[in-house]
């Protein structure tokens, strides 16, 4: 891994962040640095997601209308805005988890070609 | 909260400027929740907000997203009317009584396209085709104007009539076109 870039590992996983939020919240509603908790210990800490990315990410799914969003009141402290997916957002789940699927068959097939 | 902590998400505010009010509101609040809770575990807050990034980065991502607020779509569209009324040749020489102002026009052309860059650039799609699209009627509208007084008439014939609307059909072409905004809302 030495001479990967940050950058370039940031590229490689930029496509599956969207799948795995809307995966994640496809269990309930969740708040924001609960997802990033959640990711980072699922995936061994492999999507350790910076803030800078997270939000503006569930910020996008909501526009598109995959992912509501409410304010939670509790006793103490600031209120927490929590996500959750919609009828959209799990139909759009279902179908891209397809295409997952395809694509990692595909690109492990192309992968396995590769001469190191 | 802490010092560091509200200047952070002043200087996010501030750069929020041209957004939806509660929109606005709506993220630094979540921000600021997302910073008290670590701050609440035991956490630096220079730590915390070094995480969640620099505030520029931060406004731009959330500016992407949403662009302008009503409001500021509101002033820039009135903008674009009032430009374009006199990017249509022969307004000069009414509004000044001098005659051969044509070139003030190309000017106010010019300004026109810019102002329809700058507000599609920062205030996305939606916000640049709107502004886009009043500057094209109110070009059409005045000419019609114009034309049906007997103020003005189009000169080159066909091509000067052709040419006049093809400027105005790219105004908000340039809109569409020119916004860097992620989601055609």
């Amino acid at each position: 891994m030495a001479k990967v870039s940050d950058e370039w590992v940031a590229e490689l996983k930029r496509g599956s962040i969207q799948l795995c939020l809307l995966s994640l919240l496809s269990q309930g509603s969740k708040y924001g640095l609960q997802i990033i908790n959640e990711l980072r210990d699922m995936t061994g800490g492999f999507f350790d997601l910076k803030e800078g990315t997270l939000y503006p990410a569930l910020r996008r799914l909501e526009e598109r209308g995959y992912l509501k969003s409410e304010w939670v009141e509790r006793e103490s402290g600031i209120p927490r805005r929590y996500y959750q997916i919609t009828e959209k957002g799990r139909a759009v789940l279902s179908e891209s988890i397809e295409v997952w699927k395809e694509m990692v068959k595909g690109t492990e097939a192309v992968l396995r070609s590769a001469k190191k | 909260m802490n010092d560091v902590v509200e200047s952070y998400l002043a200087e996010i505010e501030r750069k929020l400027f041209w957004m939806n009010r509660k929109t606005r509101e709506d993220i630094l609040r979540e921000i600021r929740s997302h910073l008290s809770d670590r701050i609440a575990a035991g956490e630096s807050p220079g730590d915390v907000i070094l995480s969640f990034g620099p505030a520029d980065a931060i406004a731009k991502e959330y500016l992407r997203i949403y662009g302008f607020g009503a409001g500021f779509v509101f002033v820039f569209g009135i903008l674009a009317i009032v430009l374009s009324v006199f990017t249509v040749p022969g307004t000069v020489d009414i509004a000044s009584d001098y005659s051969g102002m044509d070139w003030v026009s190309l000017v106010f052309l010019l300004m026109t396209i810019l102002l329809v860059l700058f507000t599609a650039y920062k205030g996305g799609r939606k916000a640049g085709v709107i502004a886009g699209l009043l500057g094209c009627a109110t070009r059409f509208v005045v000419l019609g104007l114009l034309v049906s007084t007997g103020s003005v008439v189009i000169r080159d014939g066909v091509l000067g009539a052709l040419g006049f609307a093809f400027v105005s059909i790219m105004l908000p072409v340039i809109g569409y076109l020119s916004s860097v905004r992620s989601y055609a809302k």
